[in-house]
């Protein structure tokens, strides 16, 4: 029966899937641009740094779950037998190949959606696919090889940032470099594309190879991460799995500087919010990140829903330097210590997150066509929706459950939970588009 | 299960801590059956008794995280809510729901509570609990990588940071070697003769003897 009702999700997904790809490649031809900006060379090279960046975060990702990962069945087959290492891991790889390959192939996806290089489709999408794949065969190599993940995962930021520096140092230091135009490297587009192919394919050998040197320990060191996602997106609680992730980034860095706390009450808890901000710099790199995103919705042409996924962006940017806000909203213990009453505590942990949202709100607004009154309702909406959010109480999976009839049975008390933020948001994009006319 | 009540005076200024006709269950089952005593400045009092007797129960309701089903918990005879600022400025706890921010050094920590609590002298005062608790070497590392050992002296340090009139600690020689159990009653007597009040679960006779004034024996 569960199958049955996979099997149905996953042919209307492929449906809604058959139907989005063709009609927004469409949209990508000559006819969709009509309506959109002329775009300035500028952006084209950021759009391509961001997907220098993007490709980067991938490698990491995959590096932090393993990518080969072995459930508990497969990893005691792993201690305690001569299994053949090979078989049994040979379809854990597959996943992580085809997830790989899925992800890369949807930034070049995006990269197609928001810029003007305009190479044809299907090269294209066929070339990250395969340089997804390939990063993922890499990566396994890695992990069966044991080579240090964090010594990895530094030297490949360290060369994704060397790599953006170089594609946005082009148009600032010869601003007459027009950016790719792929659209007329048509046979060298393909030509590309199969190169990449063979790479993928050379690495996926090479990966197949090496799973037979794969040991119970290398097999399972993301398993931890793996099991809370896995965990979260089944509970749809991601206050399940972002602990795991911020323990593993803090035992990586152990040491730190001295804050530089001081002030008074309110000040002091301030420069701590900052100083953790500045420390665990992905919730600021995540904030500057989005920052391009209303100016791409609009060369997209979702101009007409500008407003909101302005507001939406603004919540997202601004969630992420929420950290002390969350922490000290679901501490009891941090609060007793630190003193005051809670409503001052979570105020005072609220300054970073909406001094984030005004700044955020202020600059994304400028390069899109948004008004300062959207611009300062978003601001104030992210500012509330982060409060909601970061104070809703922890998820119960065990309240009472209402049988709803045709619906099945529902809890009411987790619903309204897990809505406590995302229905405010939704409330506010209605009013922004109605603001905007 | 608890069932103690201590006779409170009647016509002189509250005490500083006061518990009274505290009772609590969990499913049904009984773990604190009307608990009374009262706790004034100087004073230590141990809760004594078998694992599952009820002392940490006893002590998280006098700390106003748990609700007891009936009696009052009293600070200079006001009732006691945990939220209440004065309240939290008075009682410095480590319990078991001890926690911390995870990107926030040991140092940091200190320092933050120094400033909230508006210590005189942060800085000194840091150094000061830092070096007494042997934490000095581990200042700048964050929380998550410290042992449970170092973690609890940790929490100890937090307790002692910050202005208190009240001490609770569930079990506080927990983990402590025996130079760290040594250090442990030299300070408690030191806050009592600072005036502070401590109130204390242990299973730890020495530290009892050495250190309380009375005994409530949890269980009995």
């Amino acid at each position: 029966m569960a199958l049955a009702e996979r099997a149905i999700y996953a042919a209307v997904l492929l449906a809604i899937g058959a139907e989005a790809v063709p009609s927004t490649l469409g949209h990508i031809g000559a006819a969709g641009r009509a309506t959109v900006v002329p775009i300035n060379p500028v952006v084209e090279w950021t759009v391509v740094a961001a997907a220098v960046l993007g490709v980067v975060a991938l490698a990491r990702a995959l590096l932090a779950f393993g990518p080969v990962y072995a459930g508990a069945a497969a990893r005691t087959w792993l201690l305690s037998t001569p299994v053949d290492r090979t078989g049994l891991l040979t379809v854990p790889l597959a996943i992580a190949v085809a997830a790989g390959a899925g992800l890369a192939a949807a930034i070049g996806f995006a990269l197609l959606l928001v810029t003007r290089l305009g190479p044809p489709p299907v090269p294209w999408l066929t070339g990250w696919a395969a340089l997804g794949a390939a990063i993922t065969c890499g990566c396994a190599v890695a992990q069966a090889r044991r080579r240090p993940v964090p010594v990895l995962r530094r030297w490949l930021s360290a060369a994704g940032y060397a790599l953006t520096a170089a594609v946005l140092a082009v148009p600032l230091l010869r601003p007459a470099v027009p950016p790719p135009a792929l659209g007329e490297a048509g046979t060298a587009m393909q030509a590309g594309a199969l190169a990449l192919v063979a790479c993928a394919a050379a690495a996926m050998y090479a990966a197949h190879r090496h799973l037979a040197i794969m040991t119970r320990g290398t097999a399972c060191t993301g398993g931890e991460l793996a099991l809370a996602a896995q965990v979260s997106l089944i509970s749809l609680d991601t206050t399940l799995f972002w602990p795991v992730v911020t323990e593993r980034r803090l035992r990586a860095l152990a040491r730190v500087r001295p804050a530089g706390i001081r002030g008074n009450r309110v000040a002091a808890l301030v420069r701590a919010d900052v100083a953790r901000v500045l420390r665990m710099r992905t919730g600021l790199l995540t904030w500057a990140a989005l920052l391009p995103v209303p100016y791409a919705a609009h060369l997209a042409g979702l101009t007409a829903f500008l407003p909101a996924i302005h507001l939406v962006a603004a919540f997202l940017a601004a969630y992420r330097l929420a950290g002390g806000l969350r922490f000290i909203a679901h501490a009891p213990a941090l609060r007793r210590a630190l003193g005051g009453s809670d409503l001052t505590l979570k105020l005072a942990h609220l300054v970073v997150p909406a001094a984030g949202a005004v700044v955020w709100s202020a600059v994304s607004a400028l390069p899109a066509p948004i008004s300062p009154v959207t611009a300062a309702v978003s601001a104030a909406g992210a500012v509330a929706v982060c409060y909601r959010m970061a104070t809703r109480p922890p998820l119960d999976h065990t309240s009472m459950v209402v049988d709803t009839g045709p619906f099945g049975p529902v809890p009411p008390d987790l619903v309204m939970r897990l809505l406590r933020g995302p229905a405010l948001l939704a409330v506010l994009a209605v009013v922004q588009l109605a603001i905007a006319g | 299960m608890a069932n103690v009540t201590e006779g409170m005076p009647a016509g002189r200024a509250p005490d500083l801590l006061a518990v009274s006709g505290l009772c609590k269950s969990y499913s049904g089952i009984p773990m604190l059956r009307d608990v009374g005593f009262t706790l004034n400045p100087g004073e230590a009092i141990a809760l004594v008794g078998p694992n599952g007797a009820g002392k940490t129960t006893l002590l998280r309701c006098v700390a106003g995280i748990e609700e007891p089903d009936e009696g009052v918990v009293e600070l200079e005879g006001r009732r006691l809510r945990e939220t209440d600022p004065e309240a939290r400025a008075a009682m410095a706890c480590l319990l078991d729901d001890f926690d911390y921010f995870p990107d926030l050094s040991v140092v940091d920590h200190l320092t933050l509570y120094a400033w909230a609590h508006g210590v005189p002298d942060p800085e000194a005062t840091v150094e000061d609990v830092l070096r007494e608790l042997d934490l000095l070497p581990l200042a700048d590392r964050l929380p998550i990588t410290l042992s449970s050992g170092q973690r609890h002296r940790f929490g100890l340090a937090s307790c002692l940071v910050r202005p208190r009139r009240i001490l609770l600690l569930d079990e506080p020689e927990q983990r402590l070697d025996a130079e760290g159990r040594a250090w442990l009653v030299s300070r408690l007597r030191a806050e009592l003769a600072s005036g502070v009040a401590v109130l204390f679960a242990s299973h730890d006779r020495e530290l009892v003897d050495a250190v309380a004034g009375r005994v409530i024996e949890v269980g009995s």
